[in-house]
């Protein structure tokens, strides 16, 4: 009797053992759009940009992919979690990762736009499709990022500017890795983890005189110095109660 | 226990009928036909499986003027069959409202052959083709986004879509596959030439073509390689620079300098009903387009190394080579009832 039931208790032991390494967590992203630390408004508010100049953000929208999850003892990359980010419509400012394996996590790196792969595999479907005007029908491939606005310093039709930031070839690759550290997170099956990331659309402006580069629509010089802007443009939200 | 026995019975039948009823209707595959001792495609359908419902989807869309803009133009206007689906009255294609664009439409056949489509190579992959006309303001002048709205708007093309791809609502991707699944099929492999190299009966070449193919093998063959008469590649062919167009070619495309005045080698296959010829159209008779090579090349400084040595030809080595060129005729393909705008579906 005794010994069956020890042998009840090792089971027990194992189950429990295996349904806690094998459980899988949710992570949940959010995604808040700011500019300098304000939170991003379409339209009508104006902004300071670092040299001084009033701006209007009209549109802004974002590829993120390649999402890897990372922790001290493992890593998590998850498939096919190209995700487009679209300051004016809520539902894609989150974004859900499932079946993580249970674990400690720390660091989650991603791509900024999409690579080279991506661009060449055709027409492809949900956040990739190329009805959501991130897509270059003239000169085939994808638009990585969307920035567009008003600024009185821009000497253009109704002061406008245009950022559409794509070019997967040489010399104008403009696919940026970002990688952000935050303390850990346990992701289990029992509770589903949150992590907040702020875009600060500011970024994209740093040492850009508005003046004269307003208008930057194909892949360039220009493109990739925006890209080089925006690399960091992601950052984990200092104030978010649930990072622990 | 009579009524478990009917309780199992009935149990085991509505799960067959559950079963059948939403079992995905069986589509017709269709096997992609590479003819003997051709390369193997650079194109494959990975997404979907080729299927007979695909290929009629696509070929609805091809010849629907909805696409545009207006609804004034369809693939079809500038890619008419009967000339290789290219057109032969504009040097350089018309789109809406009549308006002008800078090229001559392409030939259309044996694309999945191709690894960057247009004159310059802008187009990465096939599947992307159809959105260049699309959406560019000197052809149909229309957005995708507005186009798959109309298409959802339509109970019979959403019915059709649902049946090929398995969702009754049109998206972006779906449409550019149906097309794709149409326009990769358009393959011309049986003219006299082919005939001839497969040894058949009705291949035997006159003195002339046999000598037009030899010339064509000593002076053009380098580009227009057999069996799809195209290298694949980008070359200055040494025409003089268009000053109206001042067309850069594959520049425009990749900003490199030695890319400049470089354009797509097109084949020459149906070349006798595709004329105009050139990226520009500016030829109206393959006689000029011999000429061209024979005596009118531009030396510029990146001119293909293939035309480094001069090609000389005397009259009659000209008319043999025409008369080779006319051998790459398919009127299997240029009357093929599957091509053609089809008119049971509207």
């Amino acid at each position: 009797m005794k010994r069956t039931y020890r042998f009840f208790l090792l089971c027990l032991c194992i189950t429990l053992f295996a349904l806690n390494v094998f459980a899988k967590g949710v992570l949940v992203i959010k995604i808040q759009p700011v500019f300098r630390g304000k939170p991003l408004i379409l339209g009508d508010k104006t902004y300071v940009s670092e040299n001084g100049d009033s701006i209007t953000i009209e549109e802004f929208k974002s590829y993120i992919s390649a999402l890897n999850l990372i922790g001290p003892k493992s890593s998590f990359p998850i498939k096919n979690s190209a995700h487009l980010i679209n300051a004016e419509d809520s539902a894609t400012l989150t974004y859900t990762i499932n079946n993580i394996p249970s674990g400690v996590y720390n660091l989650l790196t991603f791509n900024i736009g999409l690579d080279s792969v991506t661009n060449v595999s055709g027409a492809l479907g949900g956040d990739l499709d190329p009805t959501l005007g991130m897509y270059w029908a003239w000169n085939t491939g994808y638009i990585n990022a969307k920035l567009t606005g008003h600024s009185n310093v821009c000497q253009t039709l109704h002061h406008t500017f245009e950022f559409h930031i794509g070019g997967y070839m040489q010399p104008y690759v403009t696919v940026r890795k970002t990688s952000l550290q935050f303390p850990d997170i346990e992701i289990n099956g029992e509770t589903q983890a949150t992590l907040t990331l702020i875009v600060d659309v500011a970024t994209w402006f740093n040492d850009i005189h508005l003046s004269s580069i307003n208008n930057v629509v194909a892949p360039s010089k220009e493109a990739m110095q925006i890209a080089d802007n925006y690399m960091n443009m992601f950052q984990i939200s200092q104030s978010d109660e649930s990072v622990k | 226990m009579k009524n478990l026995r009917l309780l199992i019975v009935t149990s085991i039948l509505s799960c067959l009928i559950t079963f059948v009823s939403f079992a995905p209707i069986e589509l017709k595959k269709t096997t992609f036909i590479v003819p003997t001792g051709w390369p193997q495609p650079l194109y494959s359908s990975t997404k979907y499986p080729l299927t007979e419902e695909g290929f009629q989807l696509g070929r609805t869309l091809f010849y629907d003027p909805l696409l545009s803009r207006d609804s004034s133009v369809s693939c079809a206007s500038c890619h008419n069959q009967s000339n290789s689906f290219t057109r032969v009255d504009h040097a350089q294609s018309r789109g809406i409202e009549g308006r002008k664009g800078s090229r001559n439409a392409p030939a259309l056949l044996n694309l999945a052959w191709k690894k960057l489509y247009m004159w310059d190579g802008a187009v990465n992959n096939i599947e992307v083709l159809a959105l260049a006309p699309m959406t560019n303001p000197n052809e149909m002048d229309e957005t995708i986004e507005h186009v798959v709205k109309k298409l959802n708007a339509s109970s019979a093309y959403r019915q059709q879509f649902n049946q090929v791809f398995g969702d009754s609502v049109v998206t972006g991707q779906h449409l550019l596959l149906a097309i794709t699944q149409f326009v990769i099929q358009l393959n011309s492999f049986n003219a006299k030439y082919d005939k001839y190299i497969r040894k058949d009966v009705d291949g035997k070449f006159t003195n002339e073509e046999e000598h037009g193919l030899q010339l064509f093998r000593q002076h053009c063959v380098a580009c227009h390689t057999e069996p799809l008469f195209s290298n694949n590649q980008f070359e200055n062919n040494g025409l003089p620079v268009d000053n109206t167009l001042q067309d850069i070619g594959r520049m425009k495309v990749t900003q490199n300098p030695s890319d400049s005045l470089t354009f797509n080698v097109p084949s020459l296959r149906n070349i006798e009903y595709s004329a105009p010829y050139m990226h520009d159209g500016r030829f109206t008779e393959l006689a000029q387009v011999v000429n061209h090579y024979a005596s009118g090349i531009v030396r510029s400084g990146n001119l293909s190394k293939k035309l480094s040595v001069p090609i000389l030809l005397k009259d009659d080595e000209k008319k043999d080579l025409i008369a080779f060129l006319m051998t790459l005729t398919d009127r299997d393909y240029l009357l093929n009832a599957r091509y053609s705008f089809p008119k049971e579906t509207k």
